[in-house]
C-alpha cells in the first residue's frame, strides 16, 4: 500500500471523536477574521484596478459626444478607426521603436547585469548604488539633462566637434535617435536589475563543471549560464518592452512632434481631442497586446512571477 | 596498473592573497592507481585537485597529464574529469542530457551518445532515469549521475572532491564499495579527495597525507597506517597515541628512551640515535598494553640483559585509568599519564578487570611502536 493510502485510513474513523469535529467552529471565525483583513485590499483592487479597467471598457464602446463627454450608445466604431492607416501605422511606429529599445537594452544590460553579479560583494554594492541614484531625481528632470547633451551645439556637438570627428552640428534633437537614446537611459536598470537578480543565483561550480567537461568559455556561457539566467533576461524583455510602448513623454520632449506613439496617441486623443471613447479603445488594445506579451513570457520561462520585481 | 606516469605534480605553489595554500606539491600517479588526498579541510587538498583539472592555476610549478604539460591548458583542453562535491549537476537538463553533455560538445552522433549514456547509467546502476531531473534525484542518485557524468568522456584521470561527502554513513559505505567496483571495471585513474581516513583507507592504492599545503607523508594504506613519519600523520590516520622521551641507549635494533620517569622501548629499523636526543614515538591504541601497577615490577636493567644500570628506573610508563568507553564493539581505556597528558588503549571485546581510578602500567612491544618526526637524513 502507497503511504498516502496508510495515512488516509489513519484518519477519521466514524464513530471516534476527530479533531476536526472539535475544532469545527474555530476555522470559521478565523475565516472570518481573514476576510477582514484581506477586505481592504479587495476594496483597493476593486476601486483602483478593476474599476477603472471595466469603465475603460465600457468607455471604449461608447460614442463621442457631439460637444464635451460620452453618449450612452453601443459601438464598435472607435475599435474600427484604430485599423485606419494612419492609427495602424502609429501601433506599427511604437511596435518598431519598442521592439529596437528592448533590443538595445537587452544588448546593454544583459552583460551589465550578468557581469555586475560576478562582482565581489563591495562592487556589488557600489554598482547598486550608481544604478539608484538616478532614480532619486524625477525622470522628467534626467530628460531635461539629455536635452542639454543633444540639442544642437550642446555637449555632445561641441565634444564631437573638439575631437574633430565631425565638423558642423548633427542636431541629434528631435531625432528618432535621441527618442530611442532616451527610452533606451530610462529603461535599462530594470533590464540590469531583472538580469543581475538571476544571475546572483547562478551556481558557479556549474560553469565549471562545463569547462571541465570539455566547454569553451563560449560554449559554457551558452549551455549553461545564459539558460539558467534567460528567465532573467525575459523579465527584463517584458520589463522594458511594455512600458515603451506607453512612455508617451520621452518621445515628446526628445522627438518634438516627429515621433508619434500609441502613448502619444492616447495622451493627444483624451487632453487635446477630448475624444475619450477612442483614448479608452487605444488603451484597451494597447493593454491587450501586453497582455499578450506576459502570457507569451510565462509560457517561454514557466515562471509566474517577474523576476526582478519580486 | 602498470609503470606509465599519467599525471605528474611538481613544485606547485599556489597562495589566495596572503595565505599560502599550496606550498610546493609534488605528487605522481601511476595510471590505473587510486590516490587518496587525505587531510582536514583547508589543507589545500581541493585547490590541489581544481589545479589538476584547470579551474585555477598554480603560482608557480607544472602540471603534466599523460607526459604533456598541461600548465597553461584551459579545463576543456585536459583529459580529465571532475566529481564535484555538490554534485554540480546542470539543473535544467534530464539525466541524460547532463550524462552526454560532453559528448554532445564532441559533437558526437546521437545514436551513440544515447547508447553510451545509457551504458553509464547502467554502470552506476541507474538504468531507466534518462527522463528525470535533477532535482527529482535523491542526493545517492544525484551523486551516481555526477559520477556517470565524468566517466562517459573516459578521462585520463578521474578527479573526486569528497564525493560521498554529503551521503549518510550507510549510503557512503555502499557507495565506497561500489567506486571501488566501478574503478576495477573501467581502469580509470581515481585521485580522491576525503577528510575521512577509514574512507582513505579503505579504498585508496596510495594515500597522499595533506597538512597546510604539503604532503607529510605519500604510501601505501599499510605504510601510513602501521609506519607514519610523523606524528601528524600518525595522529590523523587512526588517531594514535604520541609519547615523547630521551634516548638513553640504543643497539641498533631497539632504542631505549626515558619519558616521564619511565623506560620505553621501540624497534629503531635503521634510525641512528644518540644518547640525549628527543625521540617521539607513535603507538597505536591497539598496541598499547595495560598491566595492573600491583603486577611484579620490571626493572630496566639496560638493552643488553647482562648490564646496564639496574634498578633505578622501571620499563613502561605509570598511568592512573581515567575512563573506559565502548565505541563500536571496541573498548577504549583512557588512562592518564604523570605529566596529565593522555594515553588511549583499545580492546575488542565488552570489559575489561580495570576501573577509573586504577594504577597501570603502560608497555607496547618495541616493534609495534613507531619512531616518528625524524629529521630526514640524506
Amino acid at each position: 500500500m502507497k503511504p498516502e493510502a496508510l495515512a488516509k485510513t489513519g484518519e477519521p474513523r466514524p464513530g471516534e471523536p476527530t479533531s476536526r469535529e472539535e475544532g469545527a467552529r474555530k476555522p470559521t471565525k478565523r475565516r472570518d477574521a481573514m476576510v477582514l483583513s484581506v477586505l481592504p485590499l479587495y476594496v483597493f483592487t476593486f476601486l483602483f484596478v478593476i474599476g477603472p479597467l471595466v469603465y475603460m471598457l465600457v468607455l471604449s464602446f461608447l460614442r463621442r459626444a457631439e460637444v464635451w463627454g460620452v453618449t450612452l450608445e453601443f459601438t464598435f466604431e472607435n475599435y474600427a478607426n484604430i485599423l485606419k492607416p494612419v492609427y495602424l501605422k502609429t501601433f506599427l511606429e511604437s511596435l518598431k521603436l519598442a521592439c529596437l529599445t528592448t533590443l538595445l537594452v537587452a544588448l546593454f544590460g544583459y552583460p551589465f547585469g550578468y557581469f555586475m553579479a560576478r562582482q565581489n560583494a563591495a562592487w556589488k554594492r557600489r554598482i547598486m548604488v550608481l544604478l539608484m541614484i538616478p532614480f532619486w531625481t524625477s525622470s522628467l528632470v534626467r530628460l531635461y539633462g539629455w536635452i542639454i547633451i543633444f540639442r544642437a551645439n550642446g555637449v555632445l556637438d561641441g565634444l564631437l566637434m573638439a575631437l574633430n570627428i565631425t565638423n558642423a552640428p548633427l542636431k541629434v534633437l528631435y531625432t528618432y535617435a535621441a527618442v530611442v537614446v532616451g527610452m533606451v537611459y530610462a529603461l535599462v536598470p530594470f533590464m540590469i536589475f531583472a538580469v543581475y537578480s538571476s544571475a546572483e543565483k547562478l551556481d558557479w561550480q556549474l560553469v565549471e563543471a562545463a569547462r571541465d567537461l570539455g566547454a569553451t568559455p563560449f560554449q559554457a556561457f551558452w549551455t549553461v549560464s545564459f539558460k539558467l539566467t534567460l528567465p532573467g533576461l525575459l523579465s527584463g524583455i517584458v520589463l522594458t518592452f511594455i512600458p515603451s510602448m506607453g512612455l508617451f513623454f520621452i518621445a515628446d520632449i526628445l522627438g518634438g512632434n516627429k515621433v508619434v506613439l500609441v502613448g502619444n496617441l492616447i495622451q493627444e486623443q483624451l487632453m487635446k481631442a477630448r475624444n475619450w471613447p477612442f483614448a479608452a479603445a487605444l488603451s484597451v488594445v494597447l493593454l491587450t497586446l501586453t497582455s499578450i506579451m506576459i502570457a507569451l513570457y510565462r509560457k517561454i520561462s514557466g515562471v509566474k512571477d517577474l523576476e526582478g520585481l519580486v | 596498473m602498470d609503470d606509465t606516469v599519467i599525471l605528474q605534480l611538481s613544485q606547485i605553489h599556489k597562495s589566495f592573497g596572503d595565505v599560502k595554500v599550496l606550498d610546493g606539491i609534488d605528487l605522481s600517479v601511476r595510471k590505473g592507481e587510486f590516490i587518496t588526498l587525505l587531510g582536514p579541510s583547508g589543507c589545500g587538498k581541493t585547490t590541489t585537485l581544481r589545479i589538476i583539472a584547470g579551474l585555477e592555476r598554480p603560482d608557480s610549478g607544472r602540471v603534466f597529464i599523460a607526459g604533456k604539460d598541461v600548465t597553461n591548458e584551459e579545463p576543456n583542453r585536459r583529459n580529465v574529469n571532475t566529481v564535484f562535491q555538490n554534485y554540480a549537476l546542470f539543473p535544467h537538463m534530464t539525466v541524460e542530457a547532463n550524462i552526454g553533455y560532453s559528448l554532445r560538445l564532441k559533437r558526437v552522433d546521437k545514436e551513440t551518445i544515447k547508447k553510451t549514456v545509457s551504458q553509464a547509467l547502467e554502470l552506476v546502476q541507474l538504468s531507466g532515469y534518462e527522463k528525470r531531473m535533477p532535482d527529482e534525484l535523491s542526493g545517492g542518485q544525484k551523486q551516481r549521475v555526477a559520477i556517470a557524468r565524468a566517466i562517459v568522456n573516459q578521462p585520463a584521470v578521474l578527479l573526486l572532491d569528497e564525493p560521498l561527502g554529503a551521503l549518510d554513513l550507510q549510503l557512503r559505505r555502499q557507495m565506497q564499495v561500489e567506486l571501488r567496483r566501478l574503478r576495477a571495471r573501467l581502469g580509470v585513474t581515481f585521485v580522491y579527495i576525503t577528510h575521512d581516513q577509514e574512507e582513505a583507507l579503505n579504498m585508496s592504492d596510495r594515500i597522499a597525507v595533506m597538512r597546510n599545503g604539503k604532503f607529510e607523508q605519500i604510501g601505501t594504506p599499510s605504510d601510513v597506517y602501521d609506519r607514519p613519519k610523523t606524528s601528524y600523520v600518525a595522529r590523523f590516520v587512526g588517531s594514535a597515541n604520541i609519547v615523547e622521551g630521551t634516548v638513553l641507549e640504543s643497539d641498533g635494533q631497539r632504542i631505549a628512551f626515558r619519558s616521564q620517569g619511565a623506560v620505553c622501548l621501540v624497534a629503531a629499523r635503521g634510525a641512528r640515535l644518540s644518547p640525549g636526543e628527543t625521540v617521539r614515538v607513535a603507538v597505536r591504541s591497539e598496541m598499547v598494553d595495560l598491566t595492573p601497577y600491583a603486577s611484579p615490577e620490571l626493572p630496566y636493567s639496560g638493552l643488553d640483559a647482562a648490564g646496564g644500570n639496574p634498578g633505578d628506573s622501571q620499563v613502561g610508563l605509570q598511568a592512573v585509568v581515567k575512563e573506559k568507553n565502548f565505541a563500536g564493539g571496541v573498548l577504549q581505556i583512557t588512562v592518564s599519564l604523570a605529566d596529565g597528558s593522555e594515553l588511549v588503549a583499545s580492546r575488542h571485546g565488552i570489559d575489561s578487570p580495570l576501573v577509573p581510578g586504577d594504577k597501570v602500567r603502560v608497555t607496547w612491544q618495541p616493534e609495534r611502536a613507531v619512531l616518528v618526526d625524524l629529521e630526514e637524513t640524506p
